[in-house]
């Protein structure tokens, strides 16, 4: 189905950006690897930003790793792009296919209930017991439609998919080729040049499938870090709440100092260091920006609609447990501790940080 | 003169032929600039040739030229304070230094060879004494900061100054046209420079470095250029104000006496990599080492395919013999990742952060985090492990002239080989305890010059509260020896034992033991022992840092209690003031509680150190080291550990604490064992586990608590002689953890119970084999059964059984 730029939610990326891509197509003297629509450097200057061109920069953080992941896309290998959810990963992926192919649509969204069919081909089965198998009865996957035209297929959080689909991945990857014995001996696809994959995954999220080393050979890994400035990652989350904020009929925002402790609690547990350089025991739970989010959303929420009162550090302490630590009982006494040392020590000169402690070890 | 004027300036007028005075603009161990200087000073045939160094070393040069002399090799000079410690610096050289190249070419050419930099005695001096490590004499500015960095670094798309460097010259070595070259180097420092501001610029000592180096060139070439021209090799910060040597010098006289005593020293690429990260030149030696070698053997610009793959080679070389080989295919990958990257980033082969690129895509597999063991294994490989060698004649390090005067000083004599004897009273006379600590330098150092024979162990905590040590010791051409193999750790005895400790903290991290707190902790103790004081302060960082990531109870208590003896000693292992051990004592107690959740999933194995452990912590506690922590959340954090129905060994001694401590009631005790003993438990030895517990922890509470005998008692009693003979080793074990005057108390009580005294209880010793005695039990048990039987129990026992 066609997107319909006027009512659809998001518009896909090369859409998004026709007219910064238009202009560096225009521009574009490098050489480009067949099948590819911009050459790498335009592909680079594409997510990294050009001010010649005015084309804005929309990935933070790593240059080299855009600059690798090119270059993997370049090569015979697929690439992997790992890491916290809410890193960017995703947003990744889909600039790079707008840029190298002109198409991030070529999309497989991996879950539990994914299927072979979903990497290979199904069937229009109206057509297949009408007239058997045939060209015209065949529906192509993503991945089959981004090899019959050299572009790049995307596959959203692989490790969801079952280890038997994840090992489909296996040989398409290595022959770039997709047999269709149904239509006759001998009949396949191969991949044209320009062909490739971009795979998004979590490694450490429970619930996901390991993948096989098989697998993980054949593609190169990337791994998308949290963001390493605290005052941008304070900026994002102040960002991203008053945009969920915004669908309520409500005016209120966090307080800076309790948006701190929101930022140094996620931060400090995320890094394993306290910002003065204390240790920190780590939570294996995921302490992403995304998360982060999650909290703050959740104890203006309670602030604004529970309890009627201005948000509090009481109000973050009180959402940690259940949003942050869902799953796993070590988390609990990480948080302990982590309450019990650093919040313990910073309440002593913060009011903030005392109501934090105090509410947080009641919790715990 | 501003911004674009200097830039012009310089460009226009680096080398003034008219005059017969060349400037060569350099970054300290670049090839590139080294291959550059080469070409110029064989182009050029100057008569004389300066050198950005101190004019104090010039002695050394003789030494640096000489055929055994190899790099990396290090001139050191020393300073002593009148307040304040001696302070040390390094001016090191590799093969492709620019300044060895231009020392190794100028005498082959029979060029004057002259450092003209200020005397190292000022340089140090200088120095932020704030800066801690060892400092380098030679010095960059801005290479990897400022503006201009940064906006250049954006606008080629590269991370940081290093890899700016890279893109912009080292990618240019063989270039044949050493003018355009240099000129190019002398234009970025020029701009570096122009951006640099000036306040900054005159803050430091540069000015008056500058006014030296120029007066240098001035009376140099005032010596006339007939023969020659002269060719000065400056870091290219420095070039601008050097271009007019007679204004920039003013009147300042070249030369003077310098305080600093400096010798030539054997070097390796590990320190230099250290040095580097101080603000020296490049990194990883030994990356720009094989980048040398490559274009020396080829006499022209490299080929960067054939270098990328002799290093990978190389690499996968070395790796395959530590035992972590490399796939061809990986290899493969990442020579294709890392020769594509450097074609997207412009460059003609492959850099050294293309090659880190590709190997973090084809290598990594899975999520990395900020250090993975490739990349950490890759930088080990290009930071190299060369060792230079100093000639013969280049003279003795002062680290043994040190060794030695202290030895005098402290009444060691050291005039002969002979073995002698010495006995240290350690707590009553500071002198023999400052002999300790020198003869426990030297035994840190290996030298061999010192054994201790007997006296206190303070470092395996045994007969600490013995007074004297005794020693036996003697110099010899050996100590010496170990001696001057130890000058590449310090100059001096105390900053050698601490380099040699610190080469030891990372020997246990490459052992992968960066955790292993005993170690971590006897390393501190050794330095303590040897007389360091605050410069120990990053083994208790780093002593810190293990215990935060411990996951060994017993282990993290252990760490806790040793912190605590080593806070609370007064005599050889006594802190330095500097030396904050109150922190790290609050974070092994923060850990033990965080590890306290661990016991109640303890395997059964793992349980007798956990009581040990719970024991000193208890212990500690009621100490005086109570009032360092917060003891209420360790008690905290026992109440949560028996709520989650732990061991009943734990259950014991955790109760055993909590009566010891009135926190929990008296009653509590004998309530425990009395439903532990009398519970259902068919395997009888489990019964007895709480009171194993109990003993662990607090033997005396078995006898000043009613009830706790009673129950004991009352278990033992109604238990068959069989059920007894079972029990009887475990009970045994049991009490073991009493001693011979707290088995009496225990023997006495019962007996008072029983009637009589202890004495009725004693029995003659038989030597029976346990086999026997119990055939004898099994005996005596048919033998009342068959009376039993016979009802003739009342016959013989005369109605008491």
């Amino acid at each position: 189905m066609d997107v319909r730029p006027e009512t659809a939610q998001k518009l896909p990326a090369e859409q998004r950006y026709q007219d910064e891509l238009d202009r560096l197509r225009a521009a574009d003297q490098d050489p480009k690897p067949a099948g590819w629509a911009l050459s790498p450097r335009a592909v680079r200057r594409f997510i990294l930003g050009d001010k010649a061109v005015q084309v804005s920069r929309k990935f933070y953080g790593d240059d080299p790793l855009v600059d690798r992941c090119i270059v993997a896309l370049m090569g015979h290998q697929g690439l992997m792009l790992v890491g916290e959810p809410g890193t960017a990963k995703s947003l990744l992926s889909e600039l790079l296919s707008a840029a190298v192919s002109g198409n991030s649509r070529l999309v497989v969204q991996g879950c539990a209930g994914v299927i072979e069919d979903h990497l290979r081909y199904g069937w229009n089965y109206a057509l297949l017991l009408a007239e058997g198998p045939s060209e015209r009865a065949l529906v192509p996957s993503p991945v089959l439609t981004a090899m019959q035209e050299g572009k790049i297929a995307r596959i959203e959080e692989l490790t969801r998919c079952a280890p038997e689909v994840q090992d489909a991945m296996i040989s398409l990857l290595s022959e770039k080729t997709v047999a269709m014995p149904e239509l006759g001996a001998g009949r396949e696809v191969r991949a044209e040049r320009g062909f490739n994959v971009i795979a998004t995954a979590n490694l450490r999220d429970l619930g996901v499938n390991e993948m096989s080393s098989a697998l993980k050979r054949r593609f190169n890994f990337e791994t998308v870090a949290p963001i390493a400035d605290a005052a941008f990652e304070k900026e994002l989350i102040a960002r991203q709440v008053g945009e969920r904020m915004a669908e309520y009929d409500i005016a209120t925002e966090l307080p800076e100092d309790v948006l701190d402790v929101v930022v140094s609690v996620f931060r400090d547990l995320r890094t394993g260091r306290a910002q003065d350089g204390a240790v920190v025991a780590q939570p294996k739970s995921v302490m992403s920006t995304a998360e982060a989010v999650n909290v703050a959303h959740g104890a203006l929420l309670d602030a604004s609609f529970l309890s009627g009162e201005a948000p509090t550090g009481a109000h973050i302490a009180r959402q940690l447990r259940g949003v942050v630590f869902k799953d796993d009982a070590d988390d609990a006494r990480k948080l302990r501790a982590y309450v019990d040392t650093i919040a313990r020590a910073r309440g002593r000169t913060s009011r903030t940080w005392a109501i934090f402690h105090k509410t947080a070890k009641d919790e715990c | 003169m501003q911004g674009e004027a200097v830039i012009h300036d310089v460009r226009g007028r680096l080398f003034q032929p008219e005059a017969g005075f060349y400037l060569a603009p350099i970054r300290h161990h670049s090839p590139a600039c080294a291959w550059a200087v080469q070409a110029m000073i064989r182009d050029l045939k100057p008569a004389r040739i300066l050198i950005e160094a101190p004019h104090d070393l010039s002695h050394l040069i003789p030494h640096l030229l000489a055929p055994d002399t190899v790099p990396p090799v290090a001139m050191a000079s020393l300073l002593d304070q009148k307040s304040g410690p001696r302070l040390a610096a390094y001016y090191p050289f590799c093969s492709h230094s620019p300044e060895w190249v231009a020392l190794r070419e100028g005498a082959a050419i029979g060029a004057e060879l002259r450092f003209v930099d200020l005397g190292s005695d000022a340089k140090m001096k200088a120095s932020d004494p704030k800066e801690t490590g060892p400092q380098a004499l030679v010095r960059e500015h801005g290479f990897d900061s400022g503006d201009y960095v940064r906006a250049l670094c954006e606008r080629l798309g590269c991370r940081d100054g290093f890899e700016l460097w890279d893109h912009l010259f080292e990618t240019r070595i063989g270039d044949g046209d050493w003018r355009r070259f240099l000129g190019d180097v002398g234009t970025y420092c020029a701009a570096l420079r122009a951006s640099t501001p000036e306040d900054q610029i005159q803050q430091g000592d540069d000015p008056k470095r500058e006014a030296h180096m120029a007066a240098c060139i001035r009376d140099a070439l005032a010596q006339g250029t007939s023969e020659g021209p002269v060719i000065c090799v400056i870091g290219g910060f420095h070039a601008w104000p050097l271009l007019t040597p007679e204004a920039t010098a003013g009147d300042v006289q070249a030369g003077g006496r310098s305080e600093a005593s400096s010798y030539l020293i054997r070097y390796g690429y590990k320190d230099m990599d250290a040095l580097m990260g101080y603000g020296a030149g490049l990194p990883q030696p030994a990356y720009y080492q094989a980048l040398w070698d490559h274009v020396e053997a080829r006499e022209t610009a490299p080929s960067w395919p054939e270098l990328a793959q002799d290093l990978v080679a190389g690499f996968a070389a070395e790796m395959r013999r530590n035992g972590h080989a490399i796939p061809v295919p990986a290899q493969v990958e990442l020579l294709r990742s890392a020769e594509t990257l450097a074609q997207l980033r412009g460059r003609p082969g492959a850099l050294r952060h293309d090659l880190f690129d590709g190997l973090t895509s084809s290598l990594l597999k899975g999520e990395s985090s900020g250090s993975d063991v490739w990349r950490d294994r890759f930088v080990q490989f290009l930071r190299g492990t060369a060792l230079g060698d100093v000639s013969d004649g280049a003279g003795q390090p002062p680290i043994v002239a040190d060794a030695r005067a202290r030895a005098a000083r402290l009444r060691f004599t050291v005039t002969d080989g002979q073995r002698r004897e010495r006995s240290l009273d350690l707590r009553r006379k500071p002198t023999h305890l400052a002999a300790s600590r020198f003869a426990h330098a030297l035994a840190l150092l290996d030298t061999g010059f010192a054994t201790r024979n007997g006296g206190p162990d303070f470092v395996n905590g045994l007969q600490t509260g013995l007074l004297f040590e005794h020693w036996e010791y003697a110099w010899s051409p050996h100590v010496e020896g170990q001696l001057i193999e130890a000058a590449i750790h310090g100059d001096s005895l105390p900053s050698a034992c601490l380099g040699k400790l610190q080469a030891e903290r990372a020997a246990l991290a490459e052992n992968g033991r960066a955790d292993d707190l005993p170690s971590l902790i006897a390393l501190f103790k050794k330095g303590l022992l040897a007389g360091l004081s605050d410069e120990l302060d990053s083994f208790l960082a780093e002593i810190a840092s293990a215990i935060n990531r411990s996951a060994d109870f017993p282990g993290t208590a252990r760490a806790m209690i040793d912190l605590h003896s080593i806070e609370a000693s007064r005599g050889p292992l006594s802190l330095p003031n500097g030396l904050a051990i109150k922190p790290v004592m609050q974070q092994a107690f923060s850990r033990v509680i965080y590890l306290c959740d661990d016991l109640p999933n303890m395997r059964d194995e793992a349980i007798p150190p956990c009581l040990t452990a719970l024991r000193l912590m208890s212990e500690l506690l009621r100490s005086d080291a109570a009032a360092a922590v917060e003891a209420e959340r360790f008690k905290e954090a026992l109440d949560r550990v028996i709520k989650a129905d732990p061991a009943p060994e734990l259950i014991g001694a955790i109760t055993a604490i909590g009566v010891e401590s009135g926190r929990r009631a008296e009653h509590e005790l004998p309530d425990l064992l009395t439903a532990q003993l009398r519970g259902s438990a068919p395997d009888l030895p489990t019964r007895l586990a709480g009171l194993r517990g109990v003993l662990a922890v607090s033997p005396s509470l078995l006898w000043t608590v009613a009830g706790v005998l009673d129950a004991l008692d009352e278990f033992l009693n109604h238990l068959s002689d069989t059920e007894f003979l079972e029990v009887l080793p475990h009970l045994r074990l049991a009490l073991s953890a009493l001693n011979p005057r707290e088995a009496d108390q225990v023997a006495e009580a019962l007996s008072r119970r029983h009637g009589g005294s202890a004495g009725d209880f004693s029995v003659h010793h038989h030597d029976i084999a346990p086999d026997e005695a119990a055939a004898g039990a099994a005996m005596e048990l048919a033998l009342r059964q068959s009376l039993a039987a016979d009802r003739l129990e009342d016959w013989i026992t005369g109605g008491q059984a």
